[in-house]
């Protein structure tokens, strides 16, 4: 047999291309089969050959595995004398590109590459590389006996291409798309952006392709449209109707409970009934986005069961169901995920605040406060949202209110405990804790205790403290505390190290047990552990006066700055509007130092007088 | 549950290092014959060609590329094991890489990634982890899971294919230096070969203990010489560690068994000749005498043919404070049998 390399003509290698010679035919013909093949010329691969490849192949119909080993698999060795990844636009050989431009008159901000419609511009090289792709599919993905015209792709394939001829001179929005342009083209519109700087002609050909989709029940398409319709934008104007029949399609082909809680708005607020609640609707769509977690059908179910719309008034099943989605947030909290977990713990206050299924009390309203105040600040670290600013004023109002209700005594300069509960707590969840006792007098000894890092991980988990006596609550991998009267069986000494996996009191003998890999390895008993807020600082800035007021009786409040020494609750005074000065109420007044207020101090309107 | 690769490395790291005997389990295949973790890799780059795919095996990539880029991850990693099987990662890394860039438009990078660090993290098979890393080299790295990489390049085994993922990372040369430091064998040859010596320390730790490894120091001299500037250092000022440094680059430099080495070096005579002025400056000690036998004697042969240096290096070796250390070696060499 023959070692020797043998070079191919252009002629051989078109014919390749267009699949009229194949390379075991061409290794056969060349005696080669010991040697290489050697390719002296460059090729361009184009569409035209791909074009007759497929005609031919599907004349030739072999099968999957001969189109594979002898045709498919080779090229992609020999892919440069071939030009395929020039002709897929990966390595364009001459740096120009192929394939029409849209038209400027298709496209009147040409220079702008933002627009959505230039994502429907084709070049000859996307047309290419995409068939190239599917037949690399036929070969990896279907059975090596199944012959190729037993597949319907070929064809397919075939009408792609012709496709793409008949679009190319006509203008650019009354080309023929395939079901996967408009596709794609749409989904650019869920961006409000998108929508907002979108031109008539993009806003038409969206809809066009949309009630296109809708018409064969794509989903894409109906969360399009359903959505645009729900309030209504650039793309749809608002039609109710419209939205919910789109979500009902949605929930029926989906089963997703997104769409359930979406109708669960539409029918709660009466939106297709001329503003008359269909609260019977609205409780089964909300059921179920509540029964899938999902924390908006939770709070409306919620409150469809505190006000007893369409079932049994029950406001311990509408604390039950806060409770929920609190607990759920905490847990994501505490994970580190961004989440709501500071709206959940404003809620969780109310329910105590108001008395929601619950007794009155400001205390555990007073804590869930102050963990919504601290989650809602962790949170304004990463976003600068506006309804982020309205929870921490909401905030802020309810821990002012609530702190007026809490005993005389109830604040203290620190927490005191003889079985303080971090110790177990900081051990949850399978966690070693580091001990370090530091004797710093006969009476005092510093306590503290940290979390190690799991294996492979860098950092513990935190824990969520919250002590309302001083105001305090934290995320802690660790605490330090002060212990006042220790005793313990650890060996005596300045400084003892242990680290201990679980933890508990001793009622007997007013102790703590500790543990680690289930021996007990000593135990700590003392009169008084003093836990302190280090964190507290002292407000500064200016000494500011406010006023709550409000626009309409038992309406929502808003804080105004106020100079006017003699404003007093219940006096009327005049701010400045929407719609010019307005005469309002005064239900609060207060004083803030700059540091303590919700928003920059520049936020704040005045007060312009008393009236 | 047989535990992962990764998981088996974590178990064993010791002050970010790997236990000082360990390795990773023998595949069946490779029972018959034992190799050190990263030798078969270490062998295929320097003294194999890259392979040539057959059709199945490129079809057998594409699918476990397309079951990476699907998120089903452990399909894939079944498909990369059976990929390893028949063609190392070592060998068709191009061509895995190569399709990964040409399909870039039609594979899903962020589950091309999710894939990639599952596989390094939960597979028990060699290759399919380093076609794990492989894939990873091309993806942008959240902070966070460069660790795996980092963990898994302390085992020889993975140790080039972490390197190959560290030079491409901002600041990356850092962590190729800190891991050079912690392996020892295959690992460290790779991390010295891309270790570049953007700083003095680096510098001197290359021309100290670049050609330091447990498979063979020839492997990684040429490049040390080269990295540490050995021939620039030659003509200023050295200290007697630095020189004996030098003296051992020298000697692995002219066993050019595995690799090219002496006969690479450029203005080798000028360099060599600098050496031996100095060398008449410190005290020398057995290995510097070694040194000089060995490049006395390979100056004098025929086709190199340096006589001023074969010449440096007799006069060098005739003092009499030298003969004892002189007699130790040669009763060496006949007690090995090595020289003739």
């Amino acid at each position: 047999m023959d070692e020797a390399n043998a070079a191919v003509t252009l002629e051989q290698i078109r014919a390749i291309a267009r699949y009229e010679l194949t390379f075991d035919q061409l290794i056969k013909d060349s005696g080669v089969e010991n040697g290489k093949l050697v390719f002296p010329e460059a090729y361009r691969f184009t569409l035209d050959d791909l074009r007759i490849a497929l005609t031919n192949l599907l004349a030739a119909d072999p099968t999957v595995g001969d189109f594979g080993e002898n045709w498919f698999f080779p090229l992609t060795q020999v892919d440069r004398a071939f030009g395929i990844d020039a002709a897929c636009g990966l390595a364009d050989d001459d740096g120009e590109e192929d394939g029409a431009d849209i038209d400027a008159a298709d496209d009147p901000d040409n220079d702008d590459h933002d627009r959505p419609i230039r994502c429907l511009r084709e070049e000859e090289s996307d047309i290419f590389s995409n068939i190239w792709y599917r037949l690399e599919n036929i070969w990896t993905g279907e059975a090596d006996d199944v012959h190729i015209a037993e597949l319907d792709i070929v064809p397919d394939l075939i009408k792609e291409i012709d496709r793409y001829r008949a679009n190319k001179d006509k203008p650019f929005l009354e080309r023929e798309y395939t079901d996967a342009q408009k596709r794609y083209y749409i989904g650019l519109f869920n961006a409000d952006d998108v929508v907002k700087k979108a031109s008539e002609p993009e806003l038409e050909l969206c809809r066009k392709f949309t009630e296109e989709l809708c018409a064969q029940d794509d989903t894409d398409a109906l969360r399009l449209k359903g959505y645009a319709c729900y309030g209504g934008n650039r793309l749809y104007a608002c039609d109710w109707r419209a939205s919910r029949d789109c979500m009902l399609k949605l929930y029926e082909l989906t089963d997703d409970p997104t769409y359930a809680n979406t109708l669960g708005y539409i029918y709660y607020y009466g939106r297709c009934n001329g503003g008359v609640p269909e609260y019977e609707k609205a409780f089964e769509m909300y059921a179920i986005a509540a029964a899938n977690g999902l924390h908006e059908g939770l709070y409306k179910l919620a409150d469809m069961f505190r006000h007893g719309y369409a079932c049994k008034k029950s406001e311990r099943t509408a604390r039950s169901l806060y409770g929920m989605v609190y607990e759920d947030c905490r847990e994501q909290f505490l994970e580190g995920r961004d989440g709501a977990f500071a709206d959940a713990a404003l809620r969780m206050g109310i329910v105590y605040q108001k008395g929601i299924g619950v007794v009155p009390d400001p205390v555990w309203a007073y804590e869930y406060f102050l963990q919504a105040d601290f989650a809602a600040k962790q949170r304004a670290k990463h976003n600068n949202f506006y309804g982020d600013t309205n929870v921490m004023l909401g905030i802020r109002k309810a821990l002012d209110e609530t702190r007026a209700e809490l005993p005389a005594n109830f604040f203290e300069e620190y927490i005191k405990t003889d079985k303080p509960r971090i110790f177990r707590q900081l051990t949850e969840n399978g966690y070693r804790v580091s001990a370090c006792l530091k004797r710093e007098d006969n009476d005092k000894t510093v306590v503290s205790l940290a979390r190690q890092p799991r294996r492979g991980n860098k950092n513990a988990a935190p824990v969520l403290l919250t002590y309302a006596p001083i105001d305090y609550c934290g995320l802690v991998t660790g605490v330090k505390l002060e212990a006042h009267g220790l005793k313990t069986s650890f060996a005596d000494g300045p400084i003892v190290l242990f680290k201990y996996d679980f933890c508990e009191w001793n009622d007997t003998e007013k102790r703590f047990d500790f543990f680690y890999d289930d021996n007990q390895i000593g135990w700590m008993a003392c009169d008084e552990y003093r836990f302190y807020n280090t964190n507290k600082t002292k407000p500064d800035g200016k000494l500011l006066r406010l006023v709550s007021i409000a626009f309409q009786p038992g309406g929502r409040t808003y804080d105004y700055l106020c100079d006017i020494p003699d404003v007093e609750v219940g006096d009327k005074v005049v701010i400045m509007g929407y719609e010019g000065e307005t005469v309002v109420e005064v239900k609060a007044v207060y004083t803030r130092y700059e540091s303590e207020l919700g928003l920059p101090l520049e936020r704040y309107k005045k007060v312009i007088r008393k009236y | 549950m047989t535990k992962s690769l990764y998981e088996l490395i974590l178990d064993n790291i010791v002050d970010g290092r790997l236990k000082d005997g360990f390795s990773l389990p023998q595949d069946e295949n490779e029972a018959g014959m034992s190799f050190a973790d990263g030798a078969m890799d270490g062998i295929a780059i320097y003294h194999m060609g890259r392979a040539d795919m057959d059709a199945a095996a490129y079809k057998r990539m594409i699918r476990a590329i397309k079951a990476s880029s699907d998120g089903n991850a452990d399909e894939a990693d079944a498909l990369f094991a059976e990929l390893g099987k028949t063609y190392r990662a070592v060998s068709i890394i191009d061509d895995l890489q190569k399709y990964i860039l040409t399909h870039k438009k039609v594979l899903s990078a962020g589950n091309l990634y999710w894939s990639a660090i599952y596989i390094t993290r939960n597979s028990t098979d060699k290759e399919s982890v380093k076609f794990g890393l492989s894939m990873l080299e091309l993806l942008i790295f959240d902070e966070s899971d460069k660790e795996v990489v980092r963990r898994l390049g302390l085992s020889d085994e993975f140790a080039l294919f972490a390197v190959w993922n560290m030079v491409k990372w901002d600041n990356g040369n850092a962590d190729v230096f800190e891991l050079a430091q912690k392996v020892s064998g295959w690992g460290r040859i790779h991390a010295v070969e891309r270790l570049e010596p953007a700083t003095p320390e680096i510098s001197e730790w290359l021309l100290l203990n670049g050609i330091d490894n447990t498979v063979m120091a020839a492997y990684s001299a040429l490049t040390v010489w080269n990295s540490a500037g050995v021939g620039e250092r030659l003509k200023g000022q050295l200290t007697e560690t630095e020189f004996h440094g030098i003296s051992a680059i020298i000697r692995a430099l002219l066993d050019e068994g595995p690799v090219a080495g002496i006969s690479e070096v450029e203005d080798r005579e000028e360099h060599l000749l600098d050496y031996l002025a100095l060398a008449e400056r410190f005290e020398l000690d057995v290995d510097d005498c070694r040194t000089l036998l060995a490049l006395g004697g390979w100056a004098a042969q025929e086709d190199v043919e340096l006589p001023a240096v074969a010449a440096g290096c007799a006069d060098l070796l005739s003092a009499e404070e030298y003969r004892d250390m002189i007699d130790e070696i040669m009763s060496e060499a006949d007690g090995d049998g090595e020289d003739d």
